[in-house]
Parts: structure tokens; sequence; C-alpha cells
């Protein structure tokens, strides 16, 4: 298990590597091109040529990719072309924000959706199982950008309910982070809830759920013990993902509620080509969809008994 | 003693099909008294296991009882509530499934499994119930009744597996157990263990049993009474001696009559071999070897067995001749010609000469396929035939293998199990090979209809001089088609040899324990062989 573990770290590691390699040459190859970006396009000829000297950039680009990687190590990101300050400053508090965000629609998506999806994969094609896939299938299709207008013009225009925009300036307050919440858990949680459904369905029909009804246990016992314990396996993984997209998937929600998060320091560095910035966003998310990758096969394995024990 | 314990009237069921429900049972009628073993005998579709489970009040998904009366001791079953039938189940009756692998919970240690039962229902407390684990595990032979009750199910050997499902049977003392098929899926020398633990149980304790079988030599073993099923409907009861030495429907002789058929003999012939095998060694990945220096000679026109139990190497052996797995060491040689490692690497003619049938028709046959294009493709591949000359070839193909010609424009899950086998065999006979491999062909397949693809096989031999390399764990199938026979375990050839000179004794070791693991059509056997066993242990 140890090696196990061990095995998966060293191929994260590898995979950051490899990433971070694609992602300075794709950036930082062209150095004309870095010059413009940092100085703007205003800047003249000269200027961009001693701002090259100056910073290195002349060197190779093994050897500035190395520079770069060790910076990089130690927490040094580079000062971000668009604010002007270390990018450290910006990133940590905007991470900060957006897990307070993906922590929230955490604690109602996971009960919320395995509990639906186990009571619809319980029955298959019971009443209850199709509403709830009906409903699961309905909210998963209408997209992002459609459910905040229509929950902004709900609770905001007509009942008054909520505050419209999130961006916190007079520090933070609960009634802002309600819509972005409500919006991303509507979105995530058929989803989840089908995959449950799915896993729970396929473990209803095995041959020991059958044996363990043929043993005259209670209902209750055969799904608490026998049918859930199987069937969480995959939605487990299912919910790792949701990590991922929760960090850099939400950039519609942050950015029409004006919400300081990750995804709209992303965007807005993507949109006004701050490589700096790019970069260490880009290594930060790598960072944590690798992490979430080790920890859901972790837990698989703990949850595998024939895995475990083999 | 000859109280009555279960009476069943005018059984019953459907199942729901094609958009309709068709009968599965119609109107069976079955008694059983206290302490007396009921074999429920038949092919697949008898509607025999359909019977067993609605006996504890339980219908397959897509299946429903329609009518008939279910009496078990006193208790109409077909009129209870669901709660009032969960308070009998596995207290009162109690099931063992035919895979134990994928009856049992992987995810929670055997004791537990075993103790829930008694438990949930306030029969035992915990420590009582794991106290009488340890005892009936002991009784059964399972190895450390102490510990492997504190294992998961996938650390126990498939035999063990089987054997603790029964234990968990009978963790409340159950007036009647149903056994469905336990022992189908586990090799001959595996399925005499779960055999003697069965009986051992049924004889030393007052509990009744329905064993529920396709395989009249293994029912013959352990049961007083016999009714044999077909299509849903009775086709004859009576006591086990007097269905054996007297049947009197055709259906039951045919049953019994199963495995006695034998092709003629074949001298050998001097010709030179067809097919060499030299030192080969082969393995998956680099650490688990699986053949160990395998010399094989198989002889032009010849049907030459590979015997072994599971993980024996047989199939690999079929894969390392193809070229689907290539060789670590040791050569091929087809009519003296080497023949490269990978089928990557093979000319289209050393394909051609070796084709192979698999196990299951059902994989091994692509379900949106016409039978027009799953026999003529290799006839386009190997012959370039098109149009009607390929339409043709198809159509004596077809006739072949005893198939009317309309039966081109099918697909193949409209065929039975045992055409769509026939279908499998024409599509190898297409590439006009020299040599056929047949990997349990039978297997899958019911008694009688293995019987039939067995005479159609060798049918073929004499019409087109094919050499087969028949892979099979059967050694009846053995004995009705092989001329040379060869044994293998663990990877290596034990005995090989011409088929009278392999099963006249004396035996290899492991040969005499295969030979008589296999269960013969006679009451006393089970106890012959055990007591045998005893004598020399």
């Amino acid at each position: 298990m140890a090696i196990f573990i061990a095995k998966r770290f060293g191929l994260m590691l590898l995979t950051m590597f490899v990433v971070s390699m694609v992602l300075f040459v794709l950036l930082e190859f062209d150095i004309e091109a870095v010059a413009v970006k940092v100085l703007g396009p205003y800047s003249t000829d000269e200027q961009r040529l001693l701002w090259l000297e100056a910073n290195g950039y002349n060197d190779p680009i093994i050897f500035r990719y190395f520079e770069w990687l060790g910076r990089f190590l130690v927490g040094d990101f580079g000062e971000s072309i668009i604010y002007k300050i270390p990018v450290a400053d910006v990133l940590w508090p905007r991470l900060w924000n957006t897990t307070i965000l993906a922590f929230w629609v955490f604690v109602f998506l996971v009960p919320i959706s395995l509990v639906l999806g186990i009571l619809s994969g319980m029955r298959e094609g019971s009443k209850a199982d199709r509403t709830i896939s009906f409903v699961s299938i309905l909210t998963t299709s209408v997209p992002e950008f459609a459910s905040t207008v229509l929950f902004s013009w709900l609770f905001v225009f007509s009942l008054q309910w909520l505050p419209g925009t999130s961006s916190m300036f007079d520090g933070f307050d609960w009634t802002q982070l309600v819509l972005p919440v409500l919006v991303l858990l509507v979105y995530d949680f058929g989803y989840v809830t089908r995959m449950t459904r799915a896993s729970m369905a396929e473990v209803m029909t095995t041959h020991y759920v059958r044996t363990a009804i043929l043993k005259g246990l209670p209902y209750r016992h055969v799904i608490l013990k026998h049918a859930l314990r199987n069937a969480l396996i995959a939605p487990f993984t299912v919910l790792m993902l949701q990590i991922n997209w929760l960090l850099s998937g939400v950039i519609v929600v942050e950015f029409f509620y004006a919400y300081k998060g990750f995804g709209a320091l992303l965007l807005d560095a993507a949109l006004r080509q701050d490589i700096i910035l790019i970069e260490a966003c880009t290594m930060v998310a790598v960072f944590v969809v690798v992490m979430t990758q080790l920890l859901s096969d972790i837990a698989y394995m703990l949850l595998n008994p024939r895995i475990r024990f083999s | 003693m000859s109280e009555r314990l279960l009476k069943i009237r005018n059984l019953q069921i459907e199942g729901f099909s094609d958009d309709d429900w068709k009968p599965i049972v119609n109107g069976i009628d079955l008694d059983l008294n206290r302490g007396e073993v009921l074999g429920l005998i038949g092919e697949s579709g008898a509607g025999k296991s359909t019977i067993g489970i609605a006996i504890m009040g339980y219908c397959r998904p897509g299946c429903r009882m329609v009518g008939g009366t279910i009496d078990f001791d006193g208790i109409p079953i077909h009129a209870q509530s669901h709660e009032q039938i969960r308070e009998i189940r596995g207290v009162r009756m109690s099931y063992v499934a035919q895979s134990a692998a994928a009856s049992f919970n992987p995810a929670h240690r055997l004791i537990d499994q075993y103790c829930e039962t008694p438990v949930q229902h306030g029969v035992l407390k915990f420590e009582k119930a794991a106290k009488n684990a340890r005892t009936i595990y002991a009784r059964l032979d399972l190895p450390d009744p102490d510990k492997i009750g504190s294992r998961f199910p996938h650390q126990v050997s498939g035999g063990q597996l089987q054997r603790a499902m029964v234990a968990m049977a009978m963790s409340c003392e159950p007036d009647l157990i149903i056994f469905d098929e336990p022992t189908t899926a586990l090799d001959v020398t595996t399925q005499i263990e779960v055999l003697a633990a069965i009986k051992d149980i049924v004889e030393n304790s007052n509990t009744a049993a329905i064993y529920i079988t396709h395989d009249l030599a293994v029912v013959v073993q352990l049961a007083d009474r016999i009714m044999v099923l077909r299509y849903g409907d009775l086709v004859e009861q009576g006591n086990t001696r007097e269905i054996l030495n007297d049947p009197k429907e055709d259906y039951t002789k045919e049953l019994l009559a199963v495995r006695t058929y034998r092709k003629d003999y074949q001298e050998a012939n001097s010709e030179k071999p067809i097919l060499e095998v030299k030192k080969v060694h082969a393995s998956y990945g680099d650490s688990v070897k699986v053949l160990e220096d395998i010399n094989l000679e198989v002889g032009r026109c010849r049907t030459v067995a590979v015997v072994g139990e599971s993980g024996s190497g047989k199939s690999t052996l079929a894969r390392a001749i193809t070229g689907l797995l290539p060789p670590s060491e040791g050569s091929i040689c087809y009519e003296g010609e080497e023949l490269l490692r990978s089928y990557k690497d093979r000319p289209k003619q050393q394909l051609r000469n070796i084709q192979m049938i698999y196990q299951m028709p059902d994989v091994a046959l692509n379900p949106r396929q016409k039978l027009r294009d799953t026999i003529g493709r290799p006839l386009g591949f190997y012959f370039g035939l098109s149009g009607q000359e390929r339409e043709q070839r198809v159509k004596e193909l077809l006739e072949m293998i005893e198939l009317p010609h309309n039966y081109i424009d099918r697909y193949t899950p409209e065929l039975s199990g045992g055409q769509k086998q026939r279908v499998c065999i024409a599509r190898a006979l297409a590439a006009d090979p020299a040599i056929i491999i047949c990997d349990e062909v039978t297997s899958a397949l019911d008694q009688l209809v293995a019987e039939e693809i067995l005479k159609l096989l060798h049918r073929l031999q004499e019409e087109l001089k094919i050499t087969y390399l028949f892979i099979t764990h059967d050694l009846a199938t053995v004995k009705a088609i092989a001329d040379d026979i060869v044994v293998m375990l663990r990877g290596k050839i034990v005995e090989h040899g011409e088929k009278g000179e392999v099963l006249t004794p004396p035996h290899h070791e492991y040969t005499e324990l295969l030979l008589s693991s296999v269960p013969e059509m006679e009451p006393d056997w089970l106890d012959g062989v055990l007591e045998d066993r005893k004598v020399t242990a």
C-alpha cells in the first residue's frame, strides 16, 4: 500500500513536471511576445530589448525554465503584470474565496445528491426514481448562465430577498454567498445524483444483494450494510472530480456575481494576457487536480477490500 | 420422519420478455417431507431455479407468480406479506447459490456474513453464532476453521467459498435448504469436496433439501427422489434408483444416455505431425509464468484433447499456438515450418490454417451482424470472395453445420445457444483450416446440445480431414472424442499419450485424481470415492 501511494505520488509529480514544461514553452518561448505583454503594445523595440536583457530572457530556454521552476518551488511566483503586485498576494486570497464557495456547495451537494441517488437507485423504475431522475436531468440541462439570470430575476428583483452581486466589499456577508452556491448546486447535484443512482442500481442487481434478501435480513440492513458500502465507491470518485470543476469551472458564476474567486482571476489573467498570473493559476489548478486524483485513488483502495488485501 | 414440510400445488410463474408475459413454470406440483432430499433436474429454461427461489417467496425481477399455492409447514408462502416472508427466510429456509464468489458481499468478512442472519433475526448473539460458525467450518473440512472466518471472500478459493456458503445457509439450522447448482462452476476435484460437505449436512441433520442441477450424475449422489423438468413442465418423477434403472419417458432416457457417446477410435498414423510445439514457455507480464516447457506433437486428422482444471494453462497454450500471446521461449511448427511468434507478423496463409472456436458463442459473435456477414467475412478476407460466389459458399457452410439456407439473413441473437456455436464452427470452417483449436466449446451448452456439437465436429473431421486441438476441463467430453490426451497441471504437461494408454491404469497421480473425481451415474459413487480416499490418506 505504501508502495502504491509512493508510486502514485511519483506519477503525480511527473504529471505536474510535464504540464509545467508545456505551459512554460507555450507562454515564454517567444520572448518578444513576452516583452510586448509585459511592457504593453506601445513600448519601443529598444525598451523591449533592454527589458529582456535585464530580466535574463536572452538565456537558453532550458536554463530559464529551471530558474522559473526553482522560484516556483519556493513559492515565488513572480509579479503580476496587471496588478503590479506579487502574484502570491492576489492568488491566495482569491483561492481562499473560491474554497469558501466550494465548501458550501459541497456541504449541500454531498448529502442531497447521495441521498437522492440512493433513493432512486434502490428501486429502479419506481415513482420516486422517475421523479428524481426527471428533476435531476432538468436542472442539469439548464446551463449556469441561464440559471444565474433566472435566480437573479427571482430572488433579487422580484422577491428582493438577496443582493445581486457578491463582491463582498464590506467584508464577508453570507447573504452574498447564497446565490452563487445555489446556482452551482442546482447545476451540479443532478449529475452526481445520476451517477450515484447508476452505481446503486447496479449494486441492487448483484447476487450478493439477492443473497442478503434471501437471508431474510431487514430491508434497511440490506441497503445500509450490503448495498451502500459497494455503491458509494463510484460516486466518491465523481465527487472528487467536482472539486476540480468547482475550482476552475465556475468562471461564469464568479463573473456574473462579481465574486472575487479563482475562476474570475483566471479569466481576468487570460483576457489581459498576464502570463505570469496564468502560469501560477494553471499550476495551482493542476496541483489540485492531481491531489484530488491521488486522494480518490487512495480512498478507492480503502473502500475496496479486494485491492486493500491483495 | 415422514412429516410433510412443503406442498406446492399448480405453481405458475411468468417471465417478461419481448414485450410480453410468457409462462416459465406451468402448474407444477411438488411435495417434500422433512429430512428428504429432492433433486430438480433439467436443462436451461426448464424453470428449475425459478421454482427454487419461488419457494422462498422471491421472484427474479421481470418474473411474477400468477397462480398456485406454496404451503411451507402450514404457512401459505404465496399469501404472506413481505415482512412475514422475511421472518421465515434465512431462519427456516435458506438458499445456496451457484456462484459463491458473486453471492458473498466482497466488502465484508465471511464470519460477519455468517453471523448476520442469526443476529438480525434475533436467534443468537454474535459470539454464540461465531462459535457455531467455527464448529460448522470444521465440520465442512475448511482449513483453519478458527481463523478462516476473518477472511474476505476474495481471499479463499472457489471450493472453500462454496462450502462457506453452505455453512452460512446452516447458520439458523433451517428446515429446508435450496441448493441451486452449487457445484456447477467448480472444477471436478473441487466439486467433490463441496458434494461431500452437502452430503454430510443433509444426512446428519434433519434438514430437507431441494437440489437443483442440470447434472444427473451429481444429483443421484444426494437425492432420495428426482423430478425431471422441461420447459416448465414436469416430465417424470420418482425415487432416484427407479429413475436411474427404469426411466419411463424418452427425455429422461436421453438425459441418462448423455455422456455415453463415443466416437470410433482412430489408429495412430505414422505421418509427420502437422503441429509441433517445442519447449514453449509463456507468461503474462514478466512475473506470472503460465506455461513451462511445453512439448507437444499433434498428428494429422487427430483429435488431441488438452485437459486440466482452471488455471492449468490450457487456454494459454491455445493463445500461444495462435500467436495471441507470443511465447517467451520455444517454437511452434506447422508442417515442419516454424511459425512467427506473434499473430501480427504471421502471413495470411499461416493464420488461415489455424482457426479457433471459443467457449461462449454469445460473446464470440457480433450480435449486429447477419450470418451472411459473420460467416462471409473470412471468405472475403482469405479468399477474396464477394457477391454471388460468397453467398453460395456461405450457404454451403450453413449446410455443413446443419442449418437451413434461409438462416443467412438471421442475426445471431435470433439463434439458440447450440445454433450459435454451430455458426462459430462455420466461421472457422470458412477459412478452410487444417487445424481448429476448440477452447471449451461445449462447456456453456446444455448436455444434449453439447453432444450434438461433438457429433458435428466429428463428422466434419471425417469429411474435411481437420485436426482438432480440443481444450476442455470435462473428462466426459475427452472420453467421447479424443484420440490423444494431454493432461496439464500448473502450466506443465503431466501426462501425454493415446487415449487408451492415458485412460488405463496405472495413471499419473494427478490423472488418477481427475478421473476419480468425475461423478458417475451411480448413487453409491460418492461414498465409494470418499471411502477410497480416506483409506489411502
